[in-house]
């Protein structure tokens, strides 16, 4: 995929961040602290449509 | 110039007040706090507060402080000036008993100034006694007087009047001591900071600083008062919502004011002052704030936002990006504290809770948006703390279960050499068990992780990593986080995510590499985190068998077989295709095929692209897309041209570049050297409707009739079709499809296994589908899965 990757800076903030930032990809400790609740939160999730057959609860892994 | 002690004729009084002079003198400390820095400069305070007595009280407008470049600092102002006059008490000149005597001032009486600013109310007697010589002017009743003193408080020139006078107001002059200085160099930008602080504070007076040692010469004016403060606070900032809050009241004689924005930071900028006295160490007009802000904001928030009670943000969480400035103006203030500066007075606590309350909700009510933007922040701030608060629990547990810390999740390998132990991060329960039985356990840990969750109600499929299988992740890989991070410490040397191949793992891959990349860095650019690649297809021919790992592979083996079995007759070139001929024709016709995909998925028809190729063999690189029409041209501009002319008007202005012009250009050349025509790839168009397009092509195989084909696009699945012939494919949904055997030849053993490597690039790339897959506007998030449902299904990470 040569698609173009646009980078975005600080996940968190989008402020811009030097390659060798002691907390890169994020500008401070904060926003990495901010992301990692957001891990433990749970509140990353791709979602998609169930297709069709899909959806009995015994199918769950 | 001596005492005079005759002349002035001094009496039993006149020693007692040099006598209280003189303590000064012995113990500057006392009234002063020191003899270094701070002492020198509170000098000039005690000076410029009485001229902003003068201003509080309402008689004031400007004040001007001058530093000379020996020091000697002159304070000038348009107040009332200094009372002149007999002192009935005393029988001295008032302005002698005011610059004589301790507490002197008018200060401690009501009637003069209703509130004052005089650090402790020491007085200008203070100054005076410190002061190698001290001079002052008085301007009132349109007349001047002057007096002056030296060595500490000793009349040098009793008061006189100098004449008549036009103006109104005091010019104190004084050099301070310097055998009792250990500095007497005034700093500027203390002199400066303070005299701003003034300003803000006083709204409207006018302080002007002169400096003749370094040529500045300031006016600090704010008609906004503490408003301008905060925006001052908050210049190199970038503030979370437009407006500054600013908030006054006045109940029973206090004056209560405060300002405040939030900006993006994470520190506070929290000024507070009690008539005009910076409370550094606060006190109740601070705690009132901080009470009615977080009370009149939760307040908010549970009543007009969706916010759960138990994430409701507590005080700290308030505190983040908060510049705020807080200052009342109190009759009768009490100070404690080690330093004096904390303001004791309960009373000012409530007016100030009750103001911020009515104040702050009623605003809040009316700008939703803004509050919306000060509560997402607090949420933010609270996320963070909660989050620092679970890592640390999830090191301190780790330390304190040393050697026994591991998830009971994990199948650990037998080796203790991270540098030969690698750990599987497999996607489902069942998926982990196959694994389990298909690993070499001396080198292999498994880690399965549960990532779909069903969510039934909404008809979805959702994919998270839930807070255990972060937990777990971290506890298996040894390293700890953020700033424990220790990478020595990594227990396994590769770091395997083994996920279906399809979209489902393609999503639960992209979350994990982007935890990796944006949690634990220093693993990804350690090359340590790689990608298992299993088999998408299991192809047999007779005994022959071969797993294959996409679906661009398995058509390439296909094509290779078939191009075996078959020969290609080209009827109106009168040849015969075959052998070596054959493959680069088919290879040609796969590259083709796939930029023909790739034009349909940007609405382009490929055979109205390949036709609109130029006479020089080039390709227009924009094309205007309509209603299954296309129109092309080598800018945008010219597509869209062609496009009104051709196609008539109200037609899509957006002329998208076509990427894929170049490899089309390429290809097309491959097809001339083979004898032939991108054009022939699609069906030619009928010659008559309702007509069958003519054959051109006869595709020989082994046995049986040849099929004919009216294009190379038919040639090429006729081609397939032949290669398929006689074997027998299967196609794996999923890991937990293969026998063990099968996943640990194709996947997981050393020996016959594809790993790739993540590079940093990598997962930048796949941070940023993250973000677009999370991203908050729905519309362009489906657009872009749409788009990349087929580069997703491929991505190569």
């Amino acid at each position: 995929m040569g698609a173009e990757v646009p980078l975005a800076g600080c996940p968190t903030c989008r402020k811009p961040v030097p390659a060798d930032g002691k907390h890169r990809p994020f500008c401070c400790d904060r926003c990495r602290l901010a992301d990692l609740g957001r891990w433990f939160r749970g509140d990353y999730v791709v979602s998609r449509p169930l297709r069709p057959g899909e959806g009995k609860p015994d199918e769950e892994e | 110039m001596s005492d005079r002690p005759a002349q002035d004729g001094y009496d039993a009084n006149s020693i007692q007040v040099l006598e209280g002079l003189e303590a000064v003198r012995k113990r500057p400390g006392m009234y002063i706090g020191d003899t270094a820095l701070r002492g020198l400069h509170h000098l000039v305070w005690e000076i410029v507060d009485n001229s902003v007595d003068e201003a509080l009280a309402g008689v004031c407008t400007e004040i001007t402080v001058a530093v000379d470049e020996e020091n000697a600092v002159c304070v000038t102002d348009n107040g009332r000036g200094m009372p002149v006059g007999l002192h009935a008490k005393t029988g001295k000149d008032a302005l002698e008993v005011v610059l004589t005597t301790l507490h002197a001032g008018g200060k401690f009486d009501h009637d003069s100034y209703k509130v004052s600013g005089g650090l402790h109310g020491v007085g200008a007697s203070v100054v005076n006694a410190l002061s190698e010589w001290f001079r002052v002017e008085v301007h009132r009743d349109g007349k001047s007087w002057e007096m002056e003193f030296e060595k500490g408080g000793r009349v040098s020139v009793p008061v006189r009047l100098i004449g008549p006078s036009g103006r109104r107001g005091t010019i104190v002059t004084f050099r301070p001591d310097r055998t009792i200085f250990e500095e007497t160099s005034f700093h500027h930008d203390t002199l400066s900071k303070r005299l701003r602080e003034l300003a803000f504070l006083n709204r409207g007076l006018r302080i002007r600083l002169v400096d003749d040692r370094n040529g500045a010469d300031e006016t600090f004016h704010y008609e906004g008062g503490i408003r301008e403060f905060v925006a001052h606070l908050n210049a190199s900032r970038e503030p979370v919502h437009p407006e500054i809050l600013h908030f006054e009241r006045e109940v029973d004689g206090h004056q209560l004011e405060i300002a405040f924005q939030y900006n993006d930071g994470y520190s506070e900028t929290l000024f507070s002052f009690v008539n005009n006295i910076n409370t550094i160490e606060g006190g109740t007009h601070l705690a009132g704030f901080r009470t009615a802000l977080t009370r009149t904001l939760n307040q908010y928030a549970r009543t007009r936002t969706g916010i759960k009670e138990d994430e409701l943000p507590e005080g700290e969480d308030y505190r983040e990006g908060l510049t705020a400035v807080v200052a009342v103006k109190v009759p009768d203030p009490k100070f404690e504290g080690q330093t004096k500066t904390k303001l004791g007075n309960r009373e000012v606590q409530s007016h100030v809770e009750t103001m911020l309350g009515e104040m702050l909700g009623h605003f809040l009510e009316e700008n939703p948006a803004t509050a919306r933007r000060i509560l997402d922040k607090a949420v933010t701030a609270s996320r963070a703390r909660e989050a620092a608060r679970k890592q640390r629990d999830l090191v301190r547990r780790k330390g304190a279960l040393l050697g026994g810390g591991l998830p009971g999740k994990l199948a650990d390998c037998s080796s203790g050499d991270p540098a030969e132990s690698e750990v599987f991060l497999v996607e489902g329960d069942s998926a982990g068990g196959t694994a389990k039985q298909g690993r070499d356990r001396r080198f292999q840990a498994i880690l399965p992780l549960r990532g779909k969750i069903l969510n039934v109600e909404k008809a979805r499929l959702d994919q998270m990593l839930r807070h255990e299988e972060i937990q777990t992740i971290i506890q298996a890989l040894g390293t700890g986080i953020g700033d424990d991070f220790d990478l020595a410490k990594l227990r396994y040397h590769k770091i395997i995510v083994m996920c279906d191949a399809d979209v489902d793992g393609s999503h639960i891959r992209t979350l994990l590499l982007t935890f990796f990349y944006r949690q634990m860095p220093r693993l990804v650019e350690g090359g340590h985190v790689y990608v298992a690649q299993p088999p998408l297809f299991r192809v047999r021919r007779g005994k022959r068998e071969e797993y294959i790992h996409s679906d661009r592979e398995m058509k390439e083996v296909l094509l290779r077989l078939g191009a075996e079995a078959v020969s290609v007759e080209d009827l109106d070139g009168a040849r015969v295709i075959a052998g070596e001929a054959m493959r680069e024709l088919l290879d040609a016709l796969t590259a083709l095929e796939l930029l023909a995909a790739a034009l349909r998925r940007r609405g382009v028809p490929p055979e109205q692209y390949f036709a609109a190729r130029n006479a020089d063999g080039t390709c227009p690189a924009h094309a205007v897309v309509s209603a299954g029409r296309a129109f092309f041209g080598a800018t945008p501009a010219e597509a869209r041209e062609r496009a009104e002319a051709e196609g008539g008007a109200g037609l899509s202005a957006h002329a998208p570049e076509v990427r894929e012009a170049r490899a089309v250009e390429r290809t097309a050349e491959r097809f001339r050297r083979a004898g032939f025509r991108i054009e022939d790839f699609c069906p030619p168009p009928p010659s008559a409707p309702g007509e069958d397009a003519r054959v051109r092509f006869r595709v020989r195989g082994p046995g049986g009739e040849p099929a004919p084909a009216s294009c190379l696009q038919d040639v090429l699945a006729l081609v397939r079709a032949a290669g398929s012939r006689g074997i027998d494919v299967q196609r794996y949904k999923g890991l937990g499809e293969m026998m063990a055997e099968q996943l640990r030849d194709t996947t997981m053993d050393r020996r016959s296994r594809r790993l790739l490597r993540v590079q940093v690039e990598d997962v930048v790339r796949a941070d940023s589908m993250f973000s677009v897959l999370m991203g908050e506007k729905v519309e362009p998030r489906r657009e872009f899965i749409e788009r990349h449902a087929l580069e997703v299904e491929e991505l190569d990470v």
